[in-house]
């Protein structure tokens, strides 16, 4: 499609720069407008592409001008540099001067335009090739065979490739090879074409046309003076891909041949395109996709081929005159220009879905809807255009991956099919692919890390194999092996004597030192007789040594520790299991009795232990009131024994401690005893709790040092240490709510901390420590065989606050579930991730996300066997065809949502079976949206009753 | 870094200038040269093509699935310059909208996010870019930008800022601030940004970023991931993969190379992961790379995917 026009007989050169693409024009030689003016001028123009209306097609304002002594054979723009931001401009002139201009100083008006005259050739320049590697070095030909290669650092002298060619003449073109940097083709009105080596500074290789004729031709004015029976060779161009192939035109009349060599078999062309009914003029191949090849010539066509297959694959507008030039826009070769001798350049799209070159033909604009028809190309019409039968290459995306939900990675490539073995001149035959394409499909796990972990846990809840997986997580993660070593606990047959030697109170041990403890007391003392056993100690009637339960063991415990029991009355042991010393003989009265010994010993001799337990009491004579109770039966000893802890308790935290054991008043324990020796407690709990209790008291335990951490916290105090106890109480206490809520607490506390290894993303950090939590909560939830009834429970019998977003108690952890959810799925363990989603309350929608993850983890193509169809979270709004609408209208505007999806999705029930769950998906959305988001309209449908869905 | 991988046999004919998962990750659409669309069912490694949809009269460039609100939806474009859009319903697929606006090649489409409704925007050779906006009655508005005056190769929508839209957060409910920008890139080595203005109820360029020195081949916003930071990738001829950052909606982007040293090639595509965090990045040369930033931020390329043998494919 002609997109611009300058109205101007000149030659041109597209601006190689990275900016928007300017045009130089300049006056061409051997031509004249209707007035025979004779001035010159190069001009720039800048092409206002985004201007696409009618009136902007013509250019006729150039952005800048400057007028030049001679005219113009060829315009040549090198690339800009540092000094010059739009390069540099050389013109070969008729004159055989040489002069460059900076680009930039003609665009903003400046006098000082020309950089540079050179005067060396000694006729018209007609061949100006920048080198593609070195924008600095420019070659340049004339007549009389002069090449000279310059240095625009350093102009003074020229370089020559070599010593002159007998084979040339006038030059008409000089190319350089766009892969190797010193070969420069130059070619000839002989009909020769030589290749130059510059580093051996030789002619390396000549190609000939069929008939061409050492200075036959006679010299060559300028492209005017050209007459209809030359011979020589107008064009070159070098394989933009393929160091090795150049293709020359011929201005030949009587053979308008485009041939396209191979320089390794130099003594013939190895391909000829015919198309053009008189002699070329201008070549240009397309450095992006060297399928695409322009030639312009005397027979006023512009012709696009395809230098590969021979064919001609477009053409553009046919001019009125003579075709002269013709070239890609290197920046976007989309564009392409022509000049002619009509007096214009044309500046064309390559494509065009419209056609505005004739926009009263409405044939033509039918056409040109279908740019790929075969009569589109052959149309020599002023309508034709370029329409490629294969678009060009730069537009042919050849790989490209996209993500997809679930950690999916979708993969197409394409490659170059491998060359077939053919001759040289033949074309592949048709059908044959020139590319392969494939699609690879990806399960990318960015974080294996993570899902390796997530793995284990599935394995380990499998195989209930947590007890091991615990040991190991205690093993490997040094900052919370504490809180993985009691949920090890949880999981022994007697998790309580874990949890008690976790804190460090291993029973065989404390016994060996108590009883060692006994051992050096019995040989420091004299008086060793008052202990019956030296090991005495712990080693009591019920003979256990190793059940801690016997040292508190109630009311028959053995008191011989205490100094008050037995270290002032040491012969003051009336019962029946105490040896009585028989051959020491003693008064029942005797004399140094107070009046408190005699009144016992008068209540003993009667039996009324009650009497004589009463006396003791009285007189703080503890011991002894214990020692008679016990022989007044259970009932006394009882009430003894309160009475006694009741005067020792306030002085003696273990008589207090014992107490509390005794009397099963754990509560006081927990409660009052200094926190200081929280492990204690916990291990007495552990010892003495009763089943029932043994939570509560945790958890009241948990409750004060969960207080006294939030109080340090507060002051800004260390309290890390504290929270870890808190949540071991919790852990004993099989608190899920409370652990969690701590948990979570200490989670995000970690990921707000500075301490962080810099190669990780924020991401990894963010999932690793989530599921470092996750492990944690779900082996705690698996050892208590924690039942959440929020899902489980029945709805109707739940209280109302739980029904309501936010009153969850775990809705923390939902939100963590959701969270971890989302990465499950990121890493493709999709399944993992729909089981966390399942554990969390159908009606929590706290987090929007976890309604939208939950929807399209269930219809991402996991097993759902066991999971309720999930509503639709999203609003409907179906993009409708255009004629659907009116189909609609007889329903009116209240029941369109409705009845548009009732049409829509009726028959997809009959067909039920043979859908995918894909299909049925959406069936489900209908369902949502009846049910939920038009309740008002449900009423007003007219299938309300009968509709299935509603 | 770990990745399973399966071929999917495709029967194109030609080359295959895109691949798409639908939005629930269970189809999979492709386009090619050969002018047609392939849908796929797509259950682990087993694939069952469930449709082939022909129509356009060139190469079929992208491809773009619409979130299921709006059915199931699919939009094409193509060389020979029209959008289709297309519906499928009872297991029947149909053409149910033609774009015919652009004069050239158009190169890429993209429906927006949901939040903003029926939103599509396409790019093209003519250097504009369409905004297709499709009302419940079945019409829609057209609205042409004129964005890269040599062409225009990509287009990418920023993440709306409020995510997810449940129930009672509609389109126009106003809540909360929805942001509906979207970048693309040109030929003229542009990435630019575009908002809609509220108040003058149009597209207006936002910024325009330079960096790079070539054609830009694609555009990628990256996902919201929570954080007032917008990401944006563009990838090059100039064989460059550009990070755009902003760290707040008003201060200024910044960019920063990916790596150091040029790709090997042309590299043709940028692709976020849908959590934000991985880069996968697509060259000429068929090798894929997934790239991340560290806490240090810098990107670290954490996964390289050639090409396995092809024999047999086509």
């Amino acid at each position: 499609m002609r997109q611009k026009t300058i109205s101007r007989t000149s030659t041109f050169a597209w601006s190689p720069g990275q900016h928007t693409p300017l045009l130089a024009t300049g006056t061409v030689a051997g031509a004249f407008d209707a007035n025979f003016s004779n001035t010159s001028q190069l001009e720039i123009f800048d092409l206002n592409l985004t201007d696409k209306s009618p009136d902007s097609v013509e250019l006729n304002q150039p952005a800048g001008v400057v007028s030049s002594s001679a005219r113009f054979n060829r315009l040549a723009w090198a690339s800009p540099t540092v000094d010059r931001p739009y390069g540099m401009i050389a013109g070969g002139m008729e004159n055989g001067e040489l002069n460059l201009w900076d680009a930039n100083a003609i665009l903003s008006g400046s006098d000082d335009v020309l950089f540079s005259r050179q005067t060396n050739h000694s006729g018209p320049v007609r061949g100006l090739h920048f080198n593609p590697f070195q924008q600095n070095l420019l070659s340049s030909a004339s007549s009389n065979g002069e090449i000279f290669i310059w240095d625009l650092g350093n102009l003074t002298k020229p370089y020559t490739p070599g010593s002159r060619s007998a084979k040339l003449e006038d030059i008409t073109c000089v190319a350089w090879n766009n892969h190797v940097q010193h070969i420069l083709a130059t070619s000839s009105t002989t009909g020769y074409t030589v290749v130059w080596d510059l580093k051996s500074k030789r002619e390396v290789l000549t190609l000939s046309y069929p008939g061409a004729s050492v200075g036959g031709m006679g010299s060559m004015g300028n492209l005017g003076q050209m007459g209809a029976s030359r011979r020589g060779i107008t064009a070159i161009a070098w394989n933009p891909d393929v160091a090795t192939q150049i293709i020359t035109a011929t201005e030949d009349d009587n053979n308008p041949v485009i041939l396209v060599w191979d320089l390794r078999y130099a003594h013939a062309p190895e391909k000829t395109l015919s198309g053009h009914t008189k002699g070329i003029l201008s070549l240009s191949w397309c450095q992006q996709d060297s399928d695409l090849l322009l030639s312009a010539g005397k027979d006023c066509r512009s012709l696009c081929w395809n230098p590969k297959s021979g064919e001609i694959i477009g053409e553009l507008p046919q001019s009125s005159s003579w075709t002269f030039d013709i070239d890609w826009c290197p920046r976007n070769p989309d564009l392409l220009a022509s000049a002619s001798f009509d007096g214009k350049i044309n500046v064309h799209s390559i494509q065009s879905t419209s056609d505005n070159e004739s926009g009263s033909a409405g044939h033509a604009i039918q056409e040109s809807h279908d740019p790929f028809a075969p009569q589109q190309y052959q149309s020599q019409g002023p309508t034709a255009t370029i329409s490629l039968k294969q678009p060009p290459k730069w537009l042919r995306r050849p790989v490209g991956a996209t993500f997809g939900f679930g950690g999916k990675l979708a993969i197409f490539r394409n490659r170059p099919a491998p060359p077939m073995n053919l001759p040289p001149g033949a074309v592949a035959p048709a059908g044959v692919p020139t590319n392969i394409s494939s699609v690879t499909l990806v399960n990318v796990v960015t974080e294996p890390e993570i899902a390796q972990r997530a793995a284990d846990l599935e394995r380990a809840l499998e195989t209930k194999t947590l007890d091991k997986f615990c040991e190991g997580r205690s093993q490997t993660d040094q900052t919370t092996a504490e809180y993985w070593t009691v949920l090890r606990a949880l999981f022994e047959a007697n998790p309580r004597e874990q949890l008690v030697h976790h804190l460090g109170f291993d029973r065989q041990e404390m016994v060996n030192q108590v009883a060692a403890l006994t051992q050096q007391m019995s040989l420091n003392s004299n008086n060793s007789v008052t202990s019956p056993k030296p090991e005495g100690g712990l080693q009591n009637h019920r003979g256990s040594t190793t059940d801690m339960n016997a040292l508190f063991s109630g009311s028959n415990a053995d008191l011989q520790g205490s100094e008050d029991a037995f270290g002032n009355y040491p012969t003051a042991a009336p019962t029946s299991e105490f040896k009585v010393k028989p051959s020491i003989p003693f008064h029942i009265y005797p004399a140094s009795d107070t009046d408190i010994d005699k009144k016992i010993t008068r209540c003993i001799v009667a039996g009324d232990f009650d009497s004589a337990v009463n006396v003791c009491l009285h007189d703080g004579r503890l011991s002894d009131a214990l020692v008679l109770a016990i022989c007044g039966g259970p009932e006394l000893l009882e009430r003894t024994q309160k009475a006694y802890f009741e005067r020792r308790a306030a002085s003696t935290p273990y008589i207090r401690l014992l107490q509390s054991v005794v009397t099963g008043d754990l509560e006081d324990v927990v409660r009052n005893a200094d926190l200081v020796d929280w492990q204690e407690i916990v291990v007495i709990l552990c010892t003495f709790a009763r089943p029932d209790d043994f939570g509560k008291l945790c958890e009241s335990l948990g409750n004060r040092l969960e207080e006294q951490w939030m109080a340090k916290a507060q002051a800004g105090e260390p309290a890390d240490e504290i929270r870890c106890n808190t949540v071991l109480c919790y852990l004993a206490a099989g608190n899920l709510e409370r652990v969690v809520s701590i948990w979570i607490q200490e989670q995000e506390q970690e990921l707000a901390l500075s301490g962080y290894d810099p190669s990780t993303s924020e991401y990894e950090r963010n999932a690793r420590s989530l599921q470092a939590f996750i492990e944690k909560v779900t082996v705690f939830r698996k050892a208590i065989d924690y039942v959440d009834v929020a899902i489980s429970g029945n709805p109707n019998e739940d209280q109302p606050e739980e029904q309501q977003d936010g009153h969850h108690k775990l809705a923390a952890l939902y939100d963590k579930y959701t969270e971890y959810a989302e990465i499950m799925a990121a890493q493709g363990r999709l399944s993992t991730a729909i089981e966390f989603l399942n554990l969390t309350p159908v009606d929590y929608h706290n987090k929007e996300s976890l309604a939208v993850m939950r929807d399209r983890l269930y219809h991402s193509g996991v097993d759902v066997s066991k999971v309720p169809a999930p509503e639709f979270p999203f609003e409907p709004l179906f993009v409708m065809g255009e004629g659907e609408y009116q189909q609609q209208q007889q329903y009116g505007q209240q029941q369109q949502h409705n009845q548009y999806q009732h049409n829509q999705y009726q028959p997809q029930q009959q067909q039920q079976q043979q859908h995918s769950q894909y299909q049925s998906n959406q069936y489900q959305n209908t369902q949502y949206q009846a049910n939920q988001y038009q309740p008002q309209q449900a009423q007003q449908n007219p299938y309300g009753a009968q509709n299935p869905y509603g | 870094m770990a990745a399973t991988q399966h071929a999917l046999e495709t029967q194109h004919e030609d080359m295959i200038h895109d691949a798409q998962y639908d939005y629930y990750g269970k189809r999979l659409a492709t386009c090619s040269s050969d002018r047609s669309i392939r849908i796929f069912d797509v259950d682990g490694e087993s694939h069952r093509l469930v449709e082939t949809l022909k129509g356009h009269e060139g190469p079929v460039w992208q491809i773009s699935w619409a979130h299921p609100k709006f059915g199931c939806i699919l939009a094409s474009c193509s060389y020979d310059g029209k959008v289709f859009v297309w519906r499928e319903q009872n297991g029947q697929w149909s053409r149910i909208k033609e774009h015919t606006s652009h004069t050239a090649s158009v190169n890429s489409v993209a429906w927006a996010p949901h939040e903003l409704g029926p939103l599509l925007a396409c790019a093209s050779s003519d250097g504009r870019v369409s905004i297709l906006s499709f009302k419940d009655d079945g019409s829609w508005d057209t609205t042409l930008l004129d964005a890269h005056a040599i062409g225009c190769n990509s287009v990418g929508w920023a993440p709306a800022t409020v995510p997810g839209s449940l129930i009672s957060q509609g389109p126009n409910s106003g809540k909360g601030p929805i942001t509906k920008r979207f970048c693309s890139g040109g030929c003229d080595n542009l990435v630019k940004i575009w908002a809609y203005r509220e108040d003058t109820k149009a597209w207006k360029e936002e910024e325009t970023l330079e960096g790079h020195t070539d054609w830009v081949r694609d555009v990628a916003w990256a996902p919201n991931i929570g954080l007032p930071k917008n990401y944006l990738a563009s990838c090059s001829q100039d064989k460059t993969v550009l990070i755009w950052t902003q760290d707040t909606p008003s201060s200024p982007w910044q960019k920063k190379a990916l790596r150091d040293e040029k790709f090997a090639d042309v590299v043709w595509r940028v692709s976020w992961s849908l959590s934000g965090n991985i880069l996968a990045v697509s060259c000429g040369d068929n090798k894929i790379t997934l790239w991340k930033e560290n806490l240090s931020g810098e990107w670290e390329c954490v996964s390289e995917m050639e090409e396995k043998n092809m024999a047999g494919g086509n």
